[in-house]
């Protein structure tokens, strides 16, 4: 598994992917996409590279830890909504209009920032399991952890865990199939 | 300014509950200043008050017309004053009672809880509002009768006395609710209008048995008054506060103030004051058998108590102002009674009538208030209990007259059971202050200190005051508060000689009995020990909580087995049961026309593709082959999104498809092998008969649903608007973000406490591999 | 089409009950999976299948009334969220299996019962 050529599609793949994400988020608005989808798209690069490269990989890819996006993501839906009740109307009320950026007429709306905090609550979830999930034996789960690295570094090398080896510590035949 | 009353000892419990400790033993003489400033504050309204009362109101939970409202009349008034007088005198007296050693802050922290509870019930004018601080009172009861929570029959005594009030309490509540639906409201004033309406409801007479059976257990009335000789566990202080001035008194509060609303007639006349004389009789011959000073003072309470409840219970004006006048005599004179117990067993180490004998020489002030507030007790002339007790007797004697060749029944119960009341309050000041001294008590005595007496001295001389001049408190006090209750003003004629009448007459039978049967004392309480039957109000309690505590055992060992599976059993045939019961009953499985899109060959591939699927997912012994084939079943729903024209679904499911499989495979690699294991026979039969069932009703409901439609779909709505109002040419995505955004803001809330668990998961193990690896590098530095 | 639909999510709900019962973890994962699939499927035919364009204004297919017939929102946006929480807590049951597996070394709802921490 540690093959070349796997490596190399996900090192191509990750920019398209990622731009994909961004695209599908930004016409949210007015075609299919939005920050649901986007998010889950953007977490699939995240799966890619964590099959291909394991866990640290995986942790390399998005350098955030999970639950700092989904505290930031909270907080963008949160307080777009807070933009209303500072205008005086409920909660949630969302504002939308155009402005010209050097010529070019842009739309802005509060509704695109709210999904912004979908997209990051999304993201964040999803890389908060598939980085538990993904070979996270030994002694480097403490990387999503801000500062633990610092107390007790781990050994380079010594927790990580390919995806598709099997774990020690966990005999038995290979799966039947 | 009833607000700030109300909260004033709430706030000072908070500050005595983060400061208290520092205090030590003096923190009851400063906490003193709290009851102290109330009592001033409401000693000033005496006279003062307009009419109707003082009155206080915030909306709270308008929606369910719930208002914070407080009113302080003539009835209120009489009992805060009780409340924050008493209160001041036990706070001082316990500062001296209680030992240098013993946690005094819990104890003034509790006490000022009570106090704030028991104001707050008789403050409140919204029925609810009185629940919650009458519930509060039953709490720091609790607190304060297990306050020695080392001691096992402190912690029994708590838990009986909270068990039992908090039954009645919520028996209560359920009387409330049906009275609010059958008057519309809880408002005190406004159902008090409504009485006449209240009374021909069907509700009514539920309402007044649900009520009454909340104010029973409150004021310890049979067969609910057991709970009270167990509270005496709690340490003299409190069994005088609460336990015979003031909480107990809850329940007679609560009968006074709604006899407006619910008295008058047979159905809560005869219960009240037969329960009442009830109480008195069993109460007084209780006491009578008692050894132990405080259990007799706890049983003569019950009497007392039930002797006012029946006064109320008559509802006649001159019987609630006289109930009314013995409730204060009872507060002071049987507060000081208890105060003085407190000190013999302080100074002598027992309350044993058996070890007792001859203080009167050794603790002259002691013996001076313990005898006046007895013979006040007993209902001897010239004090307090007997001015409110002739009050009492003529207003049985009149009720009784109403009653034809019955009419000797309740003047002569009463009578009987005031006989026993004189006799044992004799019993009281004479068998331990006079005769010979014993010598047989664990400490020699001696007079307690000039501070630990003044709290009796001073209830004492009220009851020896009033006694003398009850005028010093009939029109200021006692009148007010009975006209509050009689809606209409009422003037007691209190005196100290009415004439050779039938009241004066039964007070002289009984205190005359009393001496005559006092020689034979004993004789009589060795015949009343032998009249005691097996089956007593506390074994009944103590089978009825075993038969609980072992029903509730059973039940859970049998149904809690710890197997998901089998709480899913329950759950699936509950749903299978309830949703299938329901749409049975109401014909339900009917057809109707239903109003079909004909099948396209695509969808038909796409459906049989899924059946095909999952029936091989059920099927397979290969992990493997059932996450991709799970895979199959998703992409073909995804295909069904694309066929029927839903972008937004298609391509998120589309997404979450392939991630799952993906992580589903990541983590089965350090699954172990999937064999089945074995089930039961029988289970594997009811599994799969709940599983198909739970199919088939699933697919029943949604057949069903498609052949409803109760109101137009909003749909168009969403349809229309969301370019004009969301901006957004994307109509689902709109709704998400903008129509129903809190709605997606709550999603993705859920989707972050997900998040949560996973490193609630992963975060015991981050630690666990952290101290192992501290573990590791100090086993390397040995 | 309702009604076949209706069936197949029957047969959905029933197999997943079925595997939801079942002693291995795993199957008990895939049991909650066809479930959240069947309840999506449920969802979306509750109001009848539209025939329509997509629900993006402008994209509708033109009706005989003049207007634009579109497939309804409303459930697709339902849906949307539901397929996301659960993926959410599909991916919640799968990492605590994962843990209990660890813990235990084993995938059997039986010795997976009270499971307290391990002393160490």
């Amino acid at each position: 598994m540690d093959a070349f050529i796997p490596r190399m599609i996900a090192r191509l793949a990750t920019p398209l992917i990622l731009a994909l994400a961004l695209y599908l988020f930004l016409r949210g608005h007015h075609e299919p996409g939005g920050g649901f989808i986007a998010g889950l798209v953007a977490a699939s690069a995240l799966v890619l590279q964590a099959v291909v490269g394991g866990r640290s990989a995986g942790a390399k890819y998005i350098p955030v830890p999970g639950w700092v996006l989904i505290g930031l993501g909270l907080f963008c839906a949160a307080g777009t909504g807070l933009i209303g009740l500072v205008l005086g109307q409920p909660f949630l009320t969302h504002y939308f209009g155009t402005v010209l950026l050097g010529g070019v007429e842009v739309e802005l709306t509060t509704a695109q920032l709210f999904d912004l905090g979908v997209f990051l609550v999304v993201v964040g979830t999803t890389q908060s399991v598939i980085l538990n999930i993904s070979g996270d034996r030994g002694g480097d789960e403490e990387e999503d952890d801000a500062g633990a690295g610092r107390e007790a570094p781990a050994a380079p090398g010594a927790g990580e865990v390919r995806v598709g080896s099997r774990p020690e510590g966990e005999g038995g035949e290979p799966w039947n199939s | 300014m009833l607000p700030t009353v109300l909260t004033l000892p709430f706030v000072a419990a908070g500050l005595v509950a983060l400061f208290g400790h520092r205090a030590g033993s003096k923190l009851a003489s400063v906490a003193l200043a709290v009851p102290l400033a109330i009592f001033a504050w409401l000693v000033a309204q005496v006279g003062a008050l307009p009419p109707g009362g003082l009155v206080w109101s915030h909306g709270w939970i308008e929606e369910l017309g719930l208002a914070l409202s407080f009113r302080l009349d003539g009835w209120s008034l009489l009992f805060a004053l009780l409340i924050a007088g008493i209160g001041t005198l036990v706070l001082w007296y316990s500062r001296f009672y209680l030992g240098p050693d013993e946690d005094h802050s819990k104890f003034v922290l509790y006490l000022l809880l009570f106090m704030g509870s028991m104001l707050g019930v008789v403050f409140a004018e919204n029925l609810l509002v009185l629940y919650m601080f009458w519930e509060l009172t039953s709490i720091s009861s609790f607190l304060l009768i297990g306050y020695w929570h080392e001691r096992e029959a402190s912690r029994e005594g708590a838990l009986k006395a909270l068990v039992i009030t908090v039954i009645g309490g919520f028996a209560m509540l359920v009387g409330l609710l049906l009275l609010s639906l059958s008057a519309g409201t809880l408002s005190v004033r406004e159902l008090a209008l409504k009485a006449s309406e209240i009374q021909a409801h069907p509700f009514y007479p539920w309402i007044v048995g649900l009520i009454l059976a909340g104010a029973f257990t409150k004021s310890a009335q049979v067969p609910f008054h057991i709970w009270l000789p167990s509270a005496m566990e709690a340490p003299t202080p409190v069994s005088a506060y609460l336990h015979s001035a003031t909480m107990v008194k809850a329940g007679l509060y609560l009968v006074g103030r709604l006899s407006l609303v619910l008295g008058g007639t047979a159905a809560w006349t005869y219960p009240v004051v037969v329960v009442g004389l009830l109480t008195m009789l069993v109460g007084s011959y209780t006491a009578l058998r008692q050894r132990d000073l405080k259990a007799l003072l706890a049983y003569s309470t019950v009497s007392q108590l039930g002797f006012i409840m029946a006064a109320l219970g008559l509802g006649t004006p001159g019987a609630l102002g006289a109930a009314a006048f013995h409730l204060f005599n009872h507060a002071t004179f049987k507060g000081a009674l208890f105060l003085v117990v407190g000190i013999v067993d302080h100074e002598t180490g027992t309350r044993d009538l058996a070890k007792l004998g001859g203080l009167r020489r050794a603790m002259p002030w002691s013996a001076a208030f313990m005898t006046l507030s007895a013979l006040s007790l007993a209902g001897v002339p010239l004090l307090s209990g007997f001015i409110s007790k002739e009050l009492i007797f003529t207003s049985l004697v009149e009720a009784g007259s109403l009653m034809g060749g019955l009419a000797w029944l309740l003047p002569g119960v009463a009578t009987v059971a005031s006989l026993l009341t004189a006799l044992y309050s004799f019993v009281l000041f004479h068998e331990v202050f006079d005769g010979q001294a014993r010598g047989t008590t664990p400490r020699p005595a001696r007079e307690a200190s000039p501070a630990l007496l003044l709290s009796p001295g001073l209830l004492t001389a009220v009851a020896v005051l009033v006694g003398l001049g009850p005028h010093l408190v009939t029109g200021s006090l006692i009148d007010p508060a009975a006209s509050a209750l009689a809606g209409q003003p009422v003037e007691i004629h209190a005196a100290l000689w009415h004439g050779v009448n039938a009241p004066f007459l039964m007070s002289a039978t009984a205190l005359v009995g009393a001496l005559a049967f006092y020689p034979a004392r004993h004789r009589l309480r060795a015949l009343l020990e032998r009249l005691t039957t097996r089956w007593t109000a506390e074994r009944a309690y103590q089978a009825f909580l075993n038969g609980l505590m072992g029903l509730a055992q059973r039940v859970t060992d049998r149904h809690m087995t710890g197997r998901l599976a089998d709480y899913l059993l329950y759950i699936l045939i509950a749903f299978v049961v309830l949703v299938g019961g329901t749409v049975l009953a109401n014909g339900g499985f009917a057809l109707r026309p239903l109003d079909l899109a004909s099948p396209t060959v695509v969808e038909l591939v796409l459906l049989a593709a899924m059946v095909a699927g999952t029936l091989f997912v059920v099927r397979t012994r290969s992990g493997l082959a059932a996450i991709i084939t799970l895979g199959v079943v998703g992409y073909s729903v995804v295909l069904l999104w694309v066929h029927w024209q839903a972008p937004d679904l298609a391509l998120t499911q589309l997404v979450v498809e392939s991630v799952s499989v993906v992580l589903l495979l990541l983590a089965f690699v350090h699954f172990p092998k999937l064999e089945r294991k074995p089930v039961a026979a029988g289970r594997r039969r009811l599994n799969l008969a709940v599983a198909v069932l739970s199919g088939a009703m699933v697919s029943w409901l949604s057949i069903r649903a498609n052949g409803t439609q109760l109101f137009e779909p909003i749909s168009q709505y969403f349809i229309e608007n969301s370019l004009p109002l969301g901006g957004g040419r994307n109509i689902v995505n709109v709704i998400l973000v903008d129509f129903r955004g809190l709605d997606t803001l709550g999603e993705i809330t859920v989707l972050s406490i997900a998040a949560l668990g996973v490193y609630m998961l992963v975060g015991s193990r981050i630690r666990r591999t952290r101290r192992e690896a501290a573990e590791r590098q100090e086993g390397e530095g040995l | 089409m309702e009604l076949l639909t209706s069936l197949v999510i029957g047969l959905l709900v029933g197999a997943g009950v079925y595997l939801l019962l079942q002693r291995e973890v795993l199957r008990v994962v895939l049991g909650t999976m066809l479930i959240s699939h069947a309840t999506n499927l449920m969802l979306f035919i509750s109001g009848g299948v539209k025939r329509g364009g997509p629900p993006i204004v402008g994209r509708g297919i033109p009706t005989a009334g003049g207007g634009l017939a579109y497939t309804d929102p409303l459930p697709q946006a339902l849906i949307l969220t539901a397929i996301v929480i659960g993926f959410a807590s599909t991916a919640f049951v799968l990492v605590l299996a994962y843990k209990a597996i660890q813990s235990r070394g084993s995938d059997d709802m039986e010795d997976l019962r009270s499971v307290e921490e391990p002393h160490e």
